[in-house]
């Protein structure tokens, strides 16, 4: 089962339950070893598991590009206004019902950021997640357009497994 | 009279009059630190109140600041130097998103494992840094 790694400001307990009632992944929330720590310290340990972070950080990559491992999980970031774990939570839902893939894709070495109308993807190799690619939610194509965008990104470097 | 040397950090200001009365007072621009007034420049800066309510304010803002100065810290380290709760990597902004997407501060600080002290201080900071009259 596809496992997804909370960050604190994610780490909400009651959207933790609520997915892994679900049994369709596994969300890990945030080790007490790593609570409080410095953003490089989070970053070194979680990247250097298999499960892809979620977190609302949307500036957690620009701010430590030195800890950006090559070879990583991936980070997913949710934009949410007002940045709150219910906010968070409802632009998952929307995001997982415009694309069932979401549990079976392998996110490894990839940036993407989820807001209310669009995602936006880039590798994520180092910290330049800038040449990355928007792909709006309307229209029925969403989950090809963003499987082939992951699909050119996973050519252009071989991904990890990415399972629990 | 003169701004105090903290001011541009505290917006908090000094005045000394013929009495001797020492006031705190915050202008209605944004001033320099050690930036000097005479009384007419000064008295065009501040809206017109009573001392009483002058020191009032300022006494709560001051100790607005104080309690945020407690229980809030900037680290470059954590959440990119983002404000957050003291000690901890769980923002300020996110912190008041959540209270109000919940029922109040005990259900934030269960859901997060977050003090709930901290929580009702730096709500108690913020309502004092903002009690003072401010610009359009």
């Amino acid at each position: 089962m596809k496992c997804f790694q909370l960050d604190q400001c994610s780490n909400h307990s009651g959207f933790a339950e609520r997915c892994n009632r679900q049994a369709l992944c596994m969300i890990k929330r945030l080790p007490d070893r790593l609570k409080d720590r410095d953003d490089d310290i989070v970053l070194t340990d979680l990247l250097s598991k298999d499960a892809p972070i979620v977190t609302m950080d949307f500036t957690i990559v620009y701010d430590n590009p030195a800890y950006i491992s090559p070879d990583n999980p991936g980070i997913i970031v949710i934009k949410a206004r007002p940045n709150s774990a219910k906010k968070m939570e409802a632009i998952i839902a929307k995001f997982k019902s415009k694309f069932s893939d979401w549990n079976s894709t392998d996110w490894s070495n990839i940036y993407m950021e989820i807001e209310e109308t669009e995602v936006y993807v880039s590798r994520l190799i180092d910290g330049n997640i800038d040449s990355g690619k928007p792909i709006a939610f309307d229209g029925d194509d969403f989950p090809s357009r963003l499987r082939l965008v992951i699909a050119e990104m996973r050519r252009e470097r071989p991904m990890l497994s990415g399972s629990c | 009279m003169a701004l105090s040397e903290n001011a541009a950090e505290t917006v908090l200001v000094i005045w000394e009059d013929d009495s001797g009365t020492r006031l705190w007072a915050a202008p209605e621009e944004r001033l320099s630190a050690g930036q000097i007034l005479d009384q007419n420049e000064w008295a065009s800066l501040i809206k017109p109140l009573s001392t009483r309510a002058l020191e009032w304010y300022f006494e709560c803002n001051f100790i607005g600041y104080e309690t945020l100065r407690e229980v809030a810290e900037i680290n470059p380290r954590r959440r990119g130097g983002v404000p957050v709760l003291k000690g901890t990597r769980f923002t300020i902004s996110q912190a008041l998103a959540e209270l109000a997407d919940s029922s109040g501060v005990n259900e934030v600080a269960q859901h997060f494992d977050i003090d709930a002290n901290a929580l009702k201080e730096m709500l108690e900071g913020l309502s004092l840094v903002l009690m003072q009259p401010l610009r359009k």
